[in-house]
């Protein structure tokens, strides 16, 4: 490649400005501020913009600082040559930051090749790339060196990637470094775990919040599950205690009917007993009453002894005594014996009399005068003392008569007698009373007829059993226990229904409010399928990252040699052969061996042999990036600020050299290199001339 | 001759989150609902054929999501036929957990659930013997197989049981051959299949899930329905499936526009099967270096063409891999290190991270423009 014109419409303090270049070594000489380094980035910012890397409205300070300082329009061109097959091309290029625009012409034919090429990421039109098989930053480490030449190098494996790639490419404007670069941009599109913002960050941080999500919904659907579980085992529980209640209440039912009957058959038995004992009492009273009537008859057969007897005594005991006082001659006694007879006879007419109900008084009165007509016929003493005695001896018998007794004696035994038969009588009656007593205090059931022994019981306890269902339970427990064990379960029932209600409240309340696990779960899922994505995505980039770095870093030992030898041949002839033998090793320092010498750090040389050594590298690079191809011009910027007049000078000679075979341009303030450059033939543009020289135009 | 007409159904997996349906939640929700309907479906199947004999071999419903409506609407469906015995081997999806709902919801009569312990029944009415044993837990690693040995061999021996890989209650075809039953029901596998034959006589088979659950379920399901005899099986598959997924590839090669390739997806089947179908594309072919599909377009672009489809890009440009990895650069190096990667990769995934890295780290090479 060639350079012909720089037309620096308006950049920097240049507006309007050509600057014209020879084939060879071009020196633009002129004092500071006059511009060399505008230029140098003129040449820069027309081949790959302004635009950082990878952004596509970013630009490099650069593009600020050389907007032209009149305020007009910031552009620019630039014609060159193919030396291959001699074709011209211009680029124009507006550098407007955002307006930024750049086309590329056949300079001959004025044909516009602009869309021939592709344009990057950043729509940056990439025919630099092709044309000077170059890329921004291959360029700017080899073909371009700036001010601060050893400053401006990359570090040792990135640009060793990059001249590897280079190299062994050729025109292709592959970069081992760009294309890592690419690939760093694409992981930091997706982002890493902290970067929130960023999707694989987002993905994470949604996945985790779905998990616990998840979590507390599952936990809330456990708990259900549990209250579920809870409330069918309560269910069965119930389901237990009815059934038992249900058997408890059979079992009473028989219970109350087996004590209802032994019941009845006590009242039945009470029955029985009381009318034994009514029957008995009925007996006694019968007989209490039958010899009540006995006791009055005997009692009515004793009245005149009993009533009269007192007095009917005194006078038999006066009577006989008087009888005795008149004890009789013997044949006197003849007379009293017959008023006795007569008087026993009246006696006994009185007895029958008193039978047939004759008065006794009549009878007496009789007797009386039967015996007063014997008193009368017995008129002597004799018969008067007889008279007497068959007196008294009638009104004994008279009283005897009456009293139908034979002696006092009788009638005192009849009178004692009568005395013991009332007592009976008294007691009997006392008998009676309690009896008829007892008969009004028994029940009056009893009284009724007797329906024989237990008959209504088993009647009643046959229709009792006819109301209970199933078989008689085996061991009847009484009644009192089996109340009390329903009661006991009804209690334990009415506590487990309360558990069922409250669980089933519970659970009302839950479900109502329970997530859909089933579609959290999907949305789980969708998430984890994103976070495998930017994983997959990641690991693929990843590895390509890994083997780019790979590959480049066996292609650099491959090369490195190469390297070495090419580096050692410039070096040489920079260094006037003080060295000659270079070391690059894989991070880039520079081993450098002095002839006959030891092998040295580079860095531990003086500032100007440090800057020979890196211009050697540059110029080796270049050499053999662009070996076989299209020779790339030199473009270099004070290179020699570091240099004694020795180094310069044999600097100047090689790059002298050098131009025969590609064009070389030198910026310096430095008039020893101006001269250096005009003893060798090239062409001195003195940058304050030009300016003049343009403005005359 | 005594038979029995019986009804094989397993794997509903009533309530499943359908997370094949991605994103689109609502038609995630509105297949759980199809669900039930297919097994609404098939009871009523059970109940126009007057089934016997209903034999469910496990993953009746998500044991994880399902609720208490759900198991509301299984004992309606199980009501509609009072005169079938239905019989459930519980599975890994739906064990029976001590808070399983199969221990707590009031099940309709004729419904019996089988447990941890192997359990024979015989119905009052048939010769018939139902043997069973259900999952106890989500995992069971041994085999339980022994318990349902038909024990009597003047009645017809039915087993049903859920399981047959190695988490998941593991059995051989040798193991259901001793069981001497005349048909075993199993459940587990969601394609159905034969284990076991004798004499042209299917004794063990998997009836499959009654309606695909997603993408790894391909095809025709339904069901198995007929009468089990003591010499002759005579049953037959009855679809009950709604909707089938396809897994199919679009060869999009020499695509050069949107509608290029929504031509090509178009063909991929009729506008009525693709209405109600799930399909997921995978676009396939070399395409122009920089050319690609925005799939999210593309899926807004199709939205009323499929039921549902779910698009993949794994179209990949159109390098000659094979020349540059002949090349002599960091380039070359790059595609020869990944091609001979890609040839020893051991799985798939593997494979598609190589391929995805060659393609980065070309589209990185060039960006887009190489050759």
């Amino acid at each position: 490649v060639r350079i012909e014109r720089l037309i620096m419409t308006g950049f920097g303090r240049f507006r309007g400005r050509t600057l014209q270049l020879e084939p060879g070594l071009n020196v633009l000489y002129g004092p500071n501020e006059a511009g060399k380094s505008t230029v140098q980035r003129f040449l820069l910012g027309m081949l790959y913009g302004f635009k950082k890397r990878g952004q596509r409205r970013d630009y490099t300070e650069d593009a600020a600082r050389f907007r032209p300082w009149d305020g007009g329009e910031y552009r620019g061109a630039l014609e060159y040559v193919l030396e291959g097959d001699g074709r011209r091309f211009r680029v124009e290029r507006l550098f407007e930051p955002g307006r930024d625009e750049v086309r590329l012409y056949d300079a001959e034919a004025g044909t516009d090749l602009t869309g021939r090429y592709q344009l990057d990421r950043r729509k940056e039109l990439l025919f630099a790339e092709e044309q000077w098989g170059l890329d921004q930053e291959a360029f700017r480490s080899t073909a371009w060196v700036g001010q601060l030449g050893v400053a401006g190098l990359p570090a040792g494996a990135e640009l060793a990637g990059r001249v590897a790639n280079l190299q062994e490419s050729g025109a292709e404007e592959l970069s081992v470094q760009a294309a890592l670069r690419y690939l760093e941009e694409r992981v930091r599109d997706i982002g890493t775990e902290r970067a929130a913002v960023k999707p694989y960050g987002r993905v994470l941080r949604a996945l985790d919040e779905q998990r616990q999500v998840l979590r507390r919904a599952e936990a809330a659907r456990e708990q259900t599950l549990e209250w579920e579980a809870g409330l069918a085992e309560t269910g069965g529980a119930l389901a237990e205690i009815d059934a038992e209640l249900a058997e408890l209440s059979r079992r009473l039912a028989w219970a109350e009917a087996a004590e209802a009957a032994e019941r009845l058959e006590r009242a039945a038995d009470e029955a029985r007993r009381v009318r034994e004992r009514l029957g008995a009492l009925r007996e006694q009273e019968a007989r209490a009453l039958a010899e009540l009537a006995d006791l009055e008859r005997q009692l009515g057969s004793r009245r005149l002894a009993a009533e009269h007897g007192a007095d009917a005594v005194a006078r038999l005991d006066f009577i006989d005594a008087r009888l005795a006082a008149l004890l009789p001659a013997p044949g006197g006694g003849a007379l009293v014996w017959a008023a006795v007879a007569v008087l026993l006879i009246a006696a006994g007419a009185a007895a029958v009399a008193l039978g047939a109900g004759l008065p006794i008084a009549g009878l007496l009165a009789v007797a009386g005068l039967a015996c007063g007509a014997l008193f009368l016929s017995a008129r002597s003493g004799a018969a008067r003392l007889r008279r007497q005695r068959a007196g008294l001896e009638l009104e004994k018998a008279q009283i005897l008569g009456r009293l139908e007794a034979a002696s006092a004696g009788d009638i005192r035994s009849r009178a004692v007698r009568y005395e013991q038969l009332t007592a009976r009588r008294e007691g009997l009656q006392d008998r009676l009373q309690q009896i008829r007593a007892e008969l009004a205090g028994l029940p009056p059931a009893a009284v009724g007829p007797d329906p024989g022994p237990g008959a209504a019981a088993a009647a009643e306890l046959e229709a009792l059993r006819a109301q209970l269902s199933g078989a008689a339970p085996a061991g009847l427990r009484p009644g009192v226990e089996l109340r009390a064990d329903i009661r006991r379960l009804e209690g334990r029932r009415a506590g487990l229904q309360a558990r069922a209600s409250d669980l089933s409240a519970r659970i009302e309340t839950i479900l109502e409010g329970l997530p859909d696990t089933a579609d959290l779960r999907r949305e789980l899922v969708v998430l984890e399928e994103e976070k495998a994505g930017c994983e997959a995505e990641l690991a693929a980039l990843q590895l390509a990252r890994e083997t780019i770095a790979q590959v480049s870093g066996e292609l650099h030992r491959e090369f490195a040699p190469r390297l070495n030898r090419a580096m050692g041949a410039v070096v040489a002839e920079l260094t006037g052969r003080r060295y000659g033998a270079v070391r690059v090793d894989e991070s880039m320092t520079l081993r450098a061996l002095a002839a006959g010498e030891r092998t040295v750090d580079v860095f531990s040389l003086s500032g100007g042999t440090v800057d020979q050594f890196y211009l050697g590298l540059r110029l080796a690079l270049l050499q053999l990036v662009t070996d076989g191809q299209e020779p790339v011009p030199l473009i270099l910027d004070d290179p020699f600020m570091q240099y004694d007049d020795h180094r310069a000078e044999g600097a100047m000679r090689y790059l002298g050299a050098a131009a025969r075979g590609q064009q070389v341009i030198l910026s310096t303030c430095h008039s020893r290199d101006a001269r250096l450059a005009e003893q060798l033939g090239a062409r001195v543009i003195h940058l304050a001339d030009e300016v003049q020289e343009a403005s005359e135009h | 001759v005594p038979e029995v007409k019986v009804l094989h159904m397993a794997d509903m997996h009533l309530e499943w989150p359908f997370a094949a349906m991605g994103a689109e939640g609502a038609k995630g929700r509105l297949r759980r609902e199809e669900l039930k309907a297919v097994f609404a479906g098939i009871i009523g199947l059970a109940l126009s054929e007057a089934v016997q004999v209903l034999l469910l071999a496990g993953d009746l419903f998500e044991h994880a999501h399902a609720g208490r409506g759900l198991m509301k609407f299984i004992d309606q469906q199980f009501q509609r036929i009072p005169r079938t015995r239905v019989f459930i081997s519980p599975g890994n999806h739906d064990p029976l957990l001590p808070n399983s709902y199969y221990l707590s919801y009031p099940w309709a009569s004729n419904v019996h659930i089988f447990g941890p312990e192997a359990e024979r029944v015989d119905l009052p009415d048939l010769p018939v013997s139902v043997y069973g044993w259900g999952f106890g837990a989500y995992e069971v690693r041994e085999c339980h197989l022994a318990g349902l040995r038909a024990q009597d061999p003047a009645r017809i021996s039915l087993a049903v049981v859920h399981g047959g890989d190695e988490a998941y209650h593991p059995f051989r075809p040798a193991d259901l051959a001793a069981l001497g039953a005349d048909y075993i029901a199993l459940g587990h596998i969601h394609k159905e299949g034969v284990l076991l034959e004798q004499g042209g006589r299917v004794i063990a088979r998997y009836s499959g899930s009654p309606e695909a659950l997603g993408f790894g379920e391909p095809g025709e399901h339904g069901v198995y329905l007929g009468t089990v005899g003591k010499q002759e099986n005579r049953l037959r598959f009855v679809p009950t499936g709604r909707r089938r997924y396809e897994t199919l590839t679009v060869d999009v090669t020499g695509a050069e526009s949107l509608e290029d390739v929504v031509a090509r997806v178009l063909a991929v089947d009729e506008p009525d099967a693709r209405r109600q179908h799930c399909y997921r594309l995978a676009l396939t072919g070399a395409v122009e270096p920089g050319f690609s599909v925005d799939l999210s377009v593309l899926a807004a672009r199709l939205a009323n063409e499929f039921y549902f489809v779910k698009l993949a890009d794994e179209t990949r440009p159109d390098y000659d891999l094979a020349a540059l990895a002949r090349e002599r650069s960091a380039r070359g190096l790059f595609v020869q290190r990944l091609l001979a990667q890609e040839a020893a990769a051991p799985d798939g995934a593997a494979r598609a991270r190589i391929r995805r890295a060659l393609t980065l780290g070309l589209e990185a090479f060039g960006r887009g423009g190489a050759r």
